[in-house]
């Protein structure tokens, strides 16, 4: 038996190893970016600054999460892919470059492309628009002071030639606002960032164009010029593809230096990382947020078990009879009931002055009479207001399930032969009902009764929602929908070491409770 | 036994089926009700709808819920606009955007319930309840009291949306969640639980040859269904759901059809057979499936896909309810494959292919069935759970979920929560009931028992 049990911990080590690898790459592979979103949060706190100053956070925020490194000990590409992908920060930028090295097979060319949108890039940032502004009023003043002398005689004598008459017109006729010049610059600049996130050659080509013809339109951006069609040029490549090398594996070692290792070494050492979005220790939010689920469900189920088993048991004892009937039905109606139409019946008609405004509509305590110092007894007090709506909404459908089952399992054993022996001992019927039918009908109660560890941990997000109850529900869906990786790792990785304590404590307890079961043959 | 007799002894057994299935009334009814449920889904475009089915105006013939609703543009001969030139006035038609209501028309034939789900009535905005005065436009351009037909009989939403319109074209959405994604449930659990229930851990002899090569031959088939071919998926999600998803089936193919490929080929080499413990590797993953926490994991996956739709939804459920299917059939096959008659097909020099599929699996089905259908209100009540948390199926389209979800947060609008949610309560008590009386017809024995 110990030995079984020893080897079914060691089994844990594997399984929760498999389920962070899951856990890690959702969460790495859902939509958004979560350097995005803290930097949002920031922005929203007023740390708006320039562009080039919100870059540099972003980049310290990323190398400080260590999101600069590749995902996992190694990358399982193509040939045609670029094996430093991660170094590409902006993920609509990561994404084209995926797919346009895909698109032309070779990573390398769209290295070369990216590279000149880079160069680009850089020299539209260093075109100011002020000193072009003030080259252009240098040149209008001087056609100011030539126009008047057009026409008329030089000291030598010859008049000044009907070119540049032309000239000095066109000059003028090539007078900028500095807010043309400024909108300008910032087209470009646009166009440029935008070449950066495009795949389709299509696109890029057409972004090129638009490039070209407003490099001629101005012609201070003529010095562009030769970089567009550098880019144009190389852009070429796009058209002919390689696709061959698409299904060329490609596999590269990245040892240690990877995300998923920092969490793995900073998890066995007992931490669990710290919350993208507010920055507070994983370890401590959950367990803040877990106390309070486990007690919902400890005490949901718990009272679903004191109500349901002498349901169950009396309804098999009084099989065919009107009770049993009658609970059968109820119970049967009450399982169909969604749980959320349930609770938010429950808020309709409890936590509503229209009707009973007998419990608190939301929370978990109230905040102005909140105090840290509480004992238990007082917190207990406190908040169990606002914990019987849910809990209501928690034990319907376990009682309604719970009871069929204890009901079920039961009658089976109420057809028994040691039953029949027992009764014809001349025992008591409860006892016979208690000791003998019952006690070997546990075994699926205690099947129902493990599974509160992981619904602890994430099971309850919608009783939790409805009643705004912030617990792990709450907090897991929050962590998901703001891609708080550390978090959804943390919460899953949690949530399946809890399920395999749940087996493993229910084997311990088939034990207890039917002797006839010895784990040392089994395997 | 000649052709006749067995003719005879299947309609005797369906027969049987029958009498004993439709005996209570409760499955009776729930029968019937499903039966209408479906009946409503089927044909929510031309029971509830803003457009008429058939409509004369100004001498000509339209039938406007046809061509908005049904086949979206153009069904024969059938454009989205059209131009009327009357008394030399000329007036076009833009079907989608048209206010029937509002039009002098000669005749005019409306569906049962004059709205669309997803269209607001600018009339009754503001959660106007069932019994509240409400107005409609009329031709002669005044708004006039509603009554009779163009009441919302169970009021509207803060946009002024039909509840009755929405919950007629949510009970679509449920049923196709919850018929199609148990469809899936029940390919994937009943494959895997009959593998690994039929050949246990000694049944199923391969080559070492082919069980040297099998995890390679996985590896190769990941990289040939899902890293080659990313792009390529990406690219067809892009276009639409519907080529995604079916580029994505191809990809699963490969992965799946590589190795099943190499460990056919490698076994036809005459070396030393070994047993695979397939039944083990299957149970180990389920094992691993089953300690994630589900809820989280269906939230997780849907928010994975950028575009919502109402198919991804249906595969991410189908995908994560499979684990009871599987457990169920491998229990079930575990107890067959002993039994006599199996054996006697073995000895009879049948195929284990056959014998699986013919003789194993048809007597496995009755309990399978029954969790099935079970499966299918579990299925429905996750849509409603994930739509009532705004994932799932897109924002804009009108479920029960998310119309208890809008109820929740307009606590004074009590028949957003009501109708919604009764609809919901009797769509999954008479597939509960069903499944109930599926047990019962099918497995007498059992009769009374969960």
């Amino acid at each position: 038996m110990t030995l079984y049990l020893l080897k079914r911990i060691l089994q844990f080590i594997p399984t929760l190893f498999i389920i962070s690898l899951l856990a890690f790459y959702i969460s790495v592979h859902s939509p958004g970016d979560p350097v995005e979103i803290l930097s949002q949060s920031a922005n929203a706190q007023g740390a708006n600054a320039s562009l080039t100053a919100t870059k540099q956070y972003k980049d310290s925020v990323r190398a400080q999460l260590g999101l600069n490194l590749p995902l996992f000990y190694f990358s399982f590409c193509t040939r045609s892919d670029c094996d430093t992908l991660h170094k590409i920060f902006d993920k609509q930028e990561r994404y084209a470059f995926h797919r346009l090295s895909r698109k032309c097979g070779d990573w390398q060319k769209v290295a070369l492309h990216f590279k000149n949108i880079e160069s680009l890039k850089t020299m539209y940032d260093t075109l100011n628009a002020d000193v072009i502004y003030k080259r252009y009023a240098y040149i209008e003043d001087t056609a100011t002071e030539l126009i008047p002398m057009v026409g008329a005689k030089t000291t030598s004598g010859e008049p000044v030639k009907y070119v540049e008459r032309r000239l000095i017109n066109n000059t003028l006729a090539y007078k900028y606002t500095l807010d043309e010049i400024n909108t300008a610059i910032s087209i470009g600049q646009n166009l440029v960032s935008a070449l950066k996130k495009t795949y389709e050659p299509i696109y890029i080509f057409s972004k090129i164009d638009t490039l070209i013809s407003s490099a001629k339109k101005y012609e201070w951006l003529l010095v562009q010029q030769a970089n567009i069609v550098k880019l144009n040029r190389h852009a070429q490549v796009f058209t002919e593809s390689h696709a061959s090398n698409n299904y060329i594996p490609k596999f590269v070692w990245n040892g240690t230096k990877s995300q998923y290792h920092v969490w793995l070494v900073n998890l066995l050492q007992g931490n669990f990382g710290y919350s993208y979005v507010d920055s507070r220790p994983v370890a401590e939010k959950i367990w803040e947020k877990f106390g309070r689920s486990f007690a919902l469900v400890f005490l949901a189920v718990l009272l679903s078990y004191i109500v349901s088993i002498p349901i169950g048991v009396y309804s098999a004892r009084k099989h065919g009879k009107f009770f049993d009937r009658f609970s059968s039905v109820a119970l049967f109606m009450l399982y169909s009931v969604p749980s959320f139409f349930f609770g938010t019946l429950l808020l309709y008609l409890f936590a509503n002055p229209a009707w009973f405004a007998w419990f608190p509509e939301y929370g978990y305590c109230d905040p102005q009479t909140y105090d840290n110092n509480w004992n238990f007894f007082e917190r207990i007090y406190y908040t169990f207001p606002y914990m019987v709506l849910p809990l209501a909404t928690y034990m319907y459908a376990s009682i309604a399930f719970l009871s069929r089952t204890v009901r079920s399992a039961t009658l089976e054993t109420l057809n028994q032969d040691y039953v029949r022996t027992a009764r014809a001992k001349g025992l008591s019927e409860n006892r016979v009902l208690w000791r003998h039918a019952f006690r070997n009908a546990l075994l699926p109660v205690i099947t129902t009764f493990v599974t509160i560890f992981p619904a602890a941990v994430g099971g309850s997000v919608i009783v939790e929602t409805i009643f705004t109850y912030d617990g792990m529900g709450i907090a897991s869906f929050e962590a998901i929908g703001s891609k708080d990786i550390p978090m959804i790792v943390s919460i899953f990785s949690l949530a399946g070491l809890m399920s395999m304590i749940a087996y493993f404590i229910a084997d311990i307890l088939y034990a207890v409770a039917d002797p006839r079961i010895v784990y040392a043959n089994k395997e | 036994m000649s052709s006749s007799e067995i003719h005879t002894a299947k309609r005797a057994r369906k027969k049987l089926f029958r009498k004993l299935f439709l005996k209570s009334i409760w499955t009776r009814l729930s029968f019937y009700f499903l039966l209408f449920t479906i009946f409503i889904a089927a044909f929510a475009p031309f029971i509830a709808n803003r457009q008429p089915l058939y409509v004369t105006y100004k001498g000509k013939t339209y039938y406007p819920a046809w061509s908005t609703s049904w086949v979206g543009q153009n069904i024969i001969g059938y454009s989205k606009t059209d131009t009327v030139i009357y008394n030399g006035k000329k007036e076009i038609i833009q079907f989608d955007i048209t206010d029937w209501r509002k039009m002098d028309v000669a005749y005019i034939l409306w569906p049962v319930v004059p709205f669309s789900p997803e269209n607001p009535d600018y009339y009754n905005r503001d959660y106007v309840a069932p019994t509240d005065k409400q107005l409609v436009p009329s031709p002669n351009g005044k708004t006039v009291e509603a009554t009779g037909k163009f009441r919302h009989l169970l009021g509207t939403d803060d946009l002024g949306r039909d509840v009755l319109a929405g919950i007629i074209h949510g009970a679509r959405t449920s049923l196709t969640i919850g018929v199609f994604s148990m469809l899936l449930a029940s390919i994937i659990g009943l494959t895997i639980g009959l593998l690994s229930g039929y050949f246990g851990d000694d049944r199923f002899k391969l080559s070492w040859i082919a069980v040297v090569f099998f995890a390679p031959a996985v590896v190769a088939g990941y990289f040939t269904g899902f890293i080659a071919r990313s792009a390529i998926i990406a690219e067809a999600f892009e276009a639409s759901t519907l080529n995604g998803l079916m580029q994505f089936v191809i990809s699963l193919l490969i992965f799946i059809g590589i190795p099943a490929l190499c460990v056919v080929l490698f076994n036809l080499i005459p070396v030393k057979k070994i047993k695979f413990p397939i039944d083990s590797l299957f149970s180990r993953a389920t094992e691993v499936f089953n300690s994630l926490p589900k809820l989280l994991l269906i939230i997780s996956l849907s928010i994975l896909f950028e575009r919502q739709s109402i198919w991804l939804t249906v595969i991410i459920i189908g995908c994560t309810s499979w684990t009871e299917i599987a457990r169920l059939t491998r229990a079930e096959l575990l107890k067959i494959r002993e039994l006599d008659y199996i054996q006697a097909a073995k000895s009879l020099g049948i195929k284990s292919r056959s014998i699986m599929w013919r003789h194993a699996l048809p007597n496995a089905m009755s309990s399978v069935f029954v969790t099935i259908t079970f499966g299918v209100a579990t299925a429905i009540l996750m849509e409603s759970a994930l739509s009532f948390l705004g994932i799932g199926v897109p924002q804009d389209a009108v479920t029960w979920g998310s119309m208890l979800s809008h109820g929740r947060q307009e606590m004074e609008a009590w028949w957003l929560l009501l109708y919604p949610g009764l609809a919901l309560f009797l769509t999954t008590l008479s597939v509960n009931l069903l499944g109930e009386g599926l047990r019962d017809a099918l497995d007498p024995k059992l009769k009374g028992s969960k």
